[in-house]
């Protein structure tokens, strides 16, 4: 009775609603795709590069050449998207607290992605790498995780940061 | 105000609560809440929510949990400082009563 009351001044006055908020968050995040996507660029740069170092530049090395700038644009974009995903789905209060740089830090990796995608020099994609590992070395300590550095084991043989996971 | 009326939207709370109950909190002095009190919060990602006090460390921050295994987790909701407490909840007017 009390309840029926409760509702029908609540359809008249609408008390304040407090959310028992519920959500199913699938928890799956890794870096790692952002960290070989900024391997990706620094790559990409490189084969341009070397496009660059020709005498004569053929139409397949035109072809070659839009190849690499298309998914270069593509892989910076992949970079500032799965960082943004880590930032604003994973890192909450208590991440933050831990990395309070982590606002300036990802605003850098988005503003050096673009760069990236402007340019094709090369520091710039270096730049890219040592933020996006500064990241998910943040990321791994959040969750208790101690990580290594080691160059890839493929171009562009960079150092990356690489959870240590045994 | 001490005492405040809410409607719960949401399951994160069952069985203690459920979607549609309605539930009177009351400001307490922050030393007063106890670790099992259900709490309405202002939280600063979720707005105002309705969590249980789970711990409470020696600044009187709290840190909430669901009931239900479907709620947000402890560590994504963040410890709470105390003036973020809004009031414990002293009495639930079931949808099913």
């Amino acid at each position: 009775m009390l309840y029926s009351l409760l509702s029908s001044l609540d359809k008249c006055i609408a008390f304040k609603s407090v959310s028992a908020h519920c959500d199913i968050p699938c928890k799956i995040y890794d870096p790692s795709t952002a960290q070989i996507a900024a391997l990706s660029v620094i790559r990409f740069i490189d084969l341009i590069t070397e496009i660059n170092a020709k005498n004569d530049i053929s139409v397949a090395d035109h072809a070659q050449l839009i190849r690499l700038v298309r998914e270069k644009e593509i892989h910076a974009k992949k970079v500032k998207d799965e960082v943004s995903v880590i930032w604003g789905d994973y890192f909450k209060q208590p991440q933050f607290e831990k990395f309070p740089n982590t606002h300036s830090l990802v605003h850098n990796i988005m503003l050096t992605a673009s760069a990236c995608k402007q340019h094709i020099d090369r520091r710039k994609g270096l730049d890219l790498l040592v933020l996006v590992n500064e990241f998910s070395a943040s990321f791994w300590s959040t969750k208790g995780i101690e990580t290594y550095v080691a160059k890839c084991p493929y171009p562009p043989a960079e150092n990356t940061v690489y959870p240590q996971l045994l | 105000m001490r005492l405040a009326l809410y409607k719960v939207k949401g399951e994160s709370m069952v069985p203690a609560l459920s979607c549609g109950d309605f539930v009177l909190s009351l400001a307490r002095a922050s030393s007063r809440y106890k670790v099992g009190d259900i709490v309405v919060v202002r939280h600063h990602l979720f707005g105002t929510i309705v969590k249980r006090v789970q711990s409470i460390d020696s600044s009187k921050r709290i840190k909430l949990i669901g009931d239900s295994p479907r709620s947000t987790s402890s560590d994504d909701l963040g410890w709470q400082e105390p003036q973020k407490i809004i009031g414990r909840v002293i009495w639930r007017i079931a949808t099913s009563s």
